[in-house]
C-alpha cells in the first residue's frame, strides 16, 4: 500500500524526516537531526553553574569553548542513575552556542521517511510532549525525534523562578 | 561578477580610504590651502572613483567624481581653496560612509545619493556659490553627520536654510603628522582567523600546562626532560605574548572620530571648541576599542551640551573664548587610562545633591563626600539639564558610559573643580581576556575572582566572628564593622566548611563598600584566559566568565559587585555600614 494513506502526519510532520542520530535514555530511542549534532564526546567532569534549574548540568571546556551542558535524564523527569562507560555527551549546534547532551547511550545514523513520520499523539494533561517535534518509525521501532532548542528554552524560563534554586538544591543533598 | 571576497576587501578598502579623506579634511579645515593634505584628499577620491568605475557603482562614482572636481582645480592652485570647502566635503564623506554600509548590508546602492545633491556639488564647482535651493541638503548633512554611525537619510532632521559658516572649531594634534616615507609593512587579516589563532594559542597553553602538571612527569627526575619542558613553557608563552599583542589597535582611529565629532558638535551648539589630545598611540585590545569610541562619544557630548560655557557666559568669566577639551590616553599600572578634560563651568555638587534627593537616589538627612555626589551623576535617569536638548540632556548617557565601561571591567570616575572644569577618567584593564586571578574552593568546587578586588585573606577568631538578628553576619575587623556572606549558601555547595573560624574569609572590595566571603581555601593566584559563558547563564550576573585551569577543567569566575548584590538581596536588605 502507498505509504501516504498509512501515514498519520501534516505536512510539516513529514518534512520533519531524514538522518537522525539515535540515543538511548533508559527504555526509549530518541533521535536527533544529524545535522545539528556537531560531535559525541566522552563524559568529563563538568564543573556545576549554582543557580540554574537542575537538568543544567553545568559547563565544560570543549577546545577552549565553555558550553553548558544538560542531562536529558533529569529534565524529563527520569530517575537519576550513576554515570556509566557507555554515557556520552552529544554537542549540538544550537546556532548562537554548543550545548552538550549527556545521554545514556548513543546508537547509530538512521534515515526516516517522510512516510514514517508521525505526529505526536496526545496522552493526556500530565504528560507535556512539547520537546517532540514528531515520532518516528524505523526498523519496526519507535523513534521519538526531539525539538532540542525546545529543551533549553524552557529551561530558561524556570531558570528565573526561585523555586529552580529549592529544587536544586534538594536535589544535590539527596 | 565579483566574488564575496573580493567585494568585502573593496568594501574595507574604501571605509579606510573615507577615514584618509576624512583626517585630510580635518586638517585641511586646520592649515587651509595647504598642498600636500589637497593631494591626499583628491588621491582617495580618485582611488575611489576607480574602484567605483570597475565596479559599476553608479552613485559611487558620481559622488566621487562631482567631489573630485571640487579639488582638481586646486592642485595647481592651493592657496585659491575656500574655507568652506573642508565642511562641504566632510559632508561628501558620509555619503560616502551611507553608501559603503548600504553596500555591505543590502548589497547595493539604493537610493543613498539624492541627485540634488550632486547638483549641489557640481555647481559649487562651477560657480564657486551653493545655489539657494541646495543649501538645505548641505545644511542637512551637518546635522545628520553628528551621527557616528551612518543613519539613513530620513532620519535626518530638517534643518534651517543657513550657508555653511565658518568652521567654528579648531584642533591641534600634539602627533606628528604621516610622512610619506615612514610606511610600514602590514597584511590584512580577517578578525575571523585572529580569533581562531588567539583560541588555538589559548588552547596551547592549556595542553601545554596540563602536560607540565601530569604528576607522572613530575616524578621523573631526569634534568633534560626538565629542561625541554622548560623551553616548551618558554616558547608557549612568548607564543601567547605575539598573539595577545595583534589583538591590540591604537587609538587613533577613535581619537579621530573624537575630533569629527567635536567638529560637528560644537558648529551645531555655536560653540568655538578647540580640541587637543595626546597618547593616541595607545594601545589596547580590539574588542574594547568599539565599546570605549561609544562611552567617549558620550562624555564629549555632555561635555559640549553641560560642560563649556557658550561664548558670551565665558568672555564674562574671563575664559578664553575657545572652549577647551583635551582627550588623552597613556597607560598606567597595567591599565589603559583615557581621560577627557573641559574647561567648562564643571560640576555643581549642590544641584546634583538637590537633583539626586529629589529622585530618590540619596537619602535627605545623608552628608555624602564630595566624591560621593560627583559619583551620583552616573545614575539610571540623572540629569540636571534644564531641557531635553538635541545633544543630550535625556538623563541616559553618563549612565550608559558607566555600564559599558565596567562591561569592560574598567571604572569611571568624575572630578571637578566648579567653575574651571570637569575631567573625566576612565580606566580599563589592557585586554579583556586575561585577568590576574585568585582561585579558591568552596566544598569540592572552585572558584576565581580577580585578584584586584581581593582587599585580604583572614582566618577570622571566634570573637571577630558576630551575627545580627540571627541571621546576618559581620566580622569585626580592626574596629570596623565588616558585614560577611557565605559562598556555600548563595552557589547551593554542599560539603563545605561551615565554620568561619575553620575556613578563610576573602576580603572583597565591592560597589557598595567592602565586604567579606566565607570560602574552604585558597588554593592559588593565577593569570587565566577569561571565556564567556555560551549559553542561557546571562542573567548570572554574579558570574562573569569561565576559565580553564591547568587540569583543563573549567572554574567560574565571579563579579565582586554582582555578588555583593546577590548576598544583599537573598538576605532581604541592606545592612548598612557601620564606621
Amino acid at each position: 500500500m502507498p505509504a501516504e494513506t498509512l501515514s498519520q502526519a501534516t505536512p510539516q510532520t513529514q518534512a520533519v524526516g531524514g538522518k537522525h542520530l539515535t540515543f538511548t535514555l533508559g527504555q526509549e530511542t530518541y533521535g536527533l537531526p544529524v545535522l545539528m549534532v556537531r560531535e559525541i564526546i566522552g563524559l568529563m567532569e563538568i564543573t556545576r553553574v549554582p543557580r540554574m534549574p537542575g537538568f543544567v548540568r553545568g559547563v565544560i571546556n570543549l577546545r577552549g569553548k565553555v558550553i553548558p551542558v544538560v542531562d536529558l535524564r533529569m529534565k524529563f523527569g527520569f530517575e537519576r542513575i550513576e554515570d556509566t562507560k557507555l554515557t556520552c555527551i552529544i554537542v549540538v549546534d544550537l546556532h548562537t552556542f554548543l550545548m552538550g547532551v549527556v545521554v545514556d547511550m548513543v546508537n547509530e545514523v538512521v534515515d526516516v521517511a517522510p512516510g514514517d513520520v508521525e505526529d505526536t499523539p496526545t496522552f493526556g494533561a500530565n504528560i507535556s510532549t512539547e520537546f517532540i517535534r514528531a515520532m518516528g518509525k524505523v526498523k519496526g521501532k519507535v523513534l521519538i525525534l526531539l525539538d532540542i532548542e525546545r529543551v533549553l528554552s524552557a529551561g530558561e524560563q524556570l531558570a528565573l523562578s526561585p523555586l529552580a534554586n529549592e529544587q536544586a538544591l534538594a536535589a544535590k543533598e539527596t | 561578477m565579483l566574488s564575496d571576497n573580493a567585494f568585502k576587501d573593496f568594501l574595507a578598502d574604501a571605509s579606510e580610504l573615507a577615514d584618509t579623506l576624512e583626517q585630510s579634511l580635518l586638517n585641511l579645515d586646520k592649515q587651509p590651502g595647504d598642498a600636500e593634505l589637497i593631494h591626499e584628499a583628491f588621491r582617495c577620491l580618485h582611488t575611489l572613483k576607480g574602484d567605483a568605475g570597475c565596479l559599476g557603482l553608479t552613485q559611487l562614482e558620481r559622488l566621487t567624481h562631482a567631489a573630485e572636481n571640487l579639488l582638481s582645480p586646486l592642485r595647481e592652485n592651493p592657496a585659491a581653496m575656500e574655507t568652506t570647502l573642508p565642511q562641504t566635503l566632510l559632508a561628501v564623506v558620509d555619503h560616502l560612509r551611507r553608501l559603503i554600509h548600504h553596500l555591505s548590508t543590502q548589497g547595493n546602492e539604493g537610493e543613498v545619493v539624492a541627485d540634488s545633491f550632486i547638483t549641489a556639488l557640481n555647481w559649487l564647482a562651477e560657480t564657486q556659490e551653493v545655489p539657494a535651493e541646495a543649501e538645505p541638503e548641505i545644511a542637512m548633512e551637518q546635522v545628520a553627520a553628528i551621527e557616528i554611525e551612518p543613519t539613513p537619510q530620513a532620519a535626518a532632521p530638517p534643518a534651517p536654510k543657513t550657508p555653511a559658516t565658518a568652521p567654528l572649531h579648531k584642533t591641534q594634534t600634539t602627533a606628528t603628522p604621516q610622512h610619506p616615507g615612514q610606511k610600514n609593512d602590514f597584511v590584512k587579516v580577517t578578525t575571523e582567523r585572529l580569533d581562531r589563532l588567539m583560541d588555538a594559542v589559548g588552547e596551547l597553553l592549556v595542553a601545554q600546562a596540563m602536560l607540565l602538571q601530569e604528576p607522572e612527569l613530575r616524578q621523573v627526575h631526569n634534568p633534560r626532560l626538565m629542561a625541554k619542558a622548560a623551553l616548551l613553557g618558554k616558547i608557549t608563552r612568548d607564543l601567547q605574548e605575539v598573539a595577545s599583542a595583534m589583538r591590540m589597535v591604537s587609538l587613533k582611529a577613535t581619537f579621530q572620530k573624537v575630533d569629527r565629532l567635536v567638529h560637528d558638535l560644537s558648529g551645531v551648539a555655536r560653540i568655538p571648541i578647540t580640541l587637543t589630545f595626546s597618547g593616541e598611540d595607545t594601545e589596547l585590545d580590539r574588542n574594547v576599542v568599539e565599546t570605549l569610541r561609544g562611552a567617549l562619544v558620550h562624555l564629549v557630548r555632555n561635555a559640549v551640551d553641560h560642560g563649556i560655557e557658550n561664548a558670551d557666559q565665558r568672555r564674562q568669566l574671563g575664559k578664553p573664548a575657545q572652549g577647551h577639551l583635551h582627550l588623552e590616553a597613556f597607560h598606567e599600572s597595567g591599565k589603559v587610562v583615557v581621560r577627557l578634560r573641559d574647561d567648562g563651568q564643571g560640576l555643581n555638587a549642590e544641584a546634583i545633591l538637590a537633583k539626586a534627593q529629589r529622585l530618590g537616589l540619596a537619602d535627605e538627612n545623608a552628608t555624602p563626600t564630595q566624591a560621593e555626589i560627583f559619583q551620583l551623576v552616573f545614575r539610571p535617569g540623572f540629569s540636571t539639564a534644564e531641557r531635553v536638548s538635541e545633544i543630550s540632556g535625556r538623563g541616559v548617557g553618563l549612565d550608559a558610559v558607566k555600564k559599558s565601561v565596567e562591561s569592560l571591567r574598567g571604572r569611571v570616575e568624575v572630578d571637578s573643580t566648579p567653575g574651571a572644569g570637569a575631567t573625566f577618567t576612565i580606566r580599563l584593564p589592557l585586554t579583556l581576556a586575561i585577568v590576574d586571578t585568585m582561585v579558591f574552593r568552596c566544598g569540592q568546587e572552585r572558584f576565581l575572582m580577580p585578584s584586584e578586588s581581593i582587599l585580604e585573606v583572614l582566618r577570622p577568631r571566634p570573637e571577630q566572628h558576630h551575627t545580627v538578628a540571627g541571621k546576618g553576619e559581620m566580622l569585626l575587623l580592626r574596629g570596623a564593622l565588616l558585614p560577611m556572606f557565605r559562598l556555600h549558601r548563595m552557589m547551593n555547595v554542599v560539603a563545605a566548611q561551615t565554620n568561619p573560624t575553620q575556613a578563610l574569609v576573602l576580603v572583597i572590595e565591592g560597589e557598595t563598600g567592602p565586604f567579606g566571603l566565607l570560602v574552604d581555601e585558597v588554593l592559588d593566584q593565577q593569570q587565566v584566559v577569561i571565556k564567556a559563558l555560551e549559553g542561557p547563564f546571562g542573567h548570572l550576573k554574579e558570574l562573569s566568565g569561565g576559565a580553564v585551569l591547568g587540569d583543563g577543567r573549567v572554574a567560574l569566575l565571579l563579579d565582586p559587585a554582582s555578588l555583593q548584590t546577590l548576598a544583599l538581596s537573598a538576605q532581604g536588605g541592606t545592612i548598612s555600614h557601620a564606621c
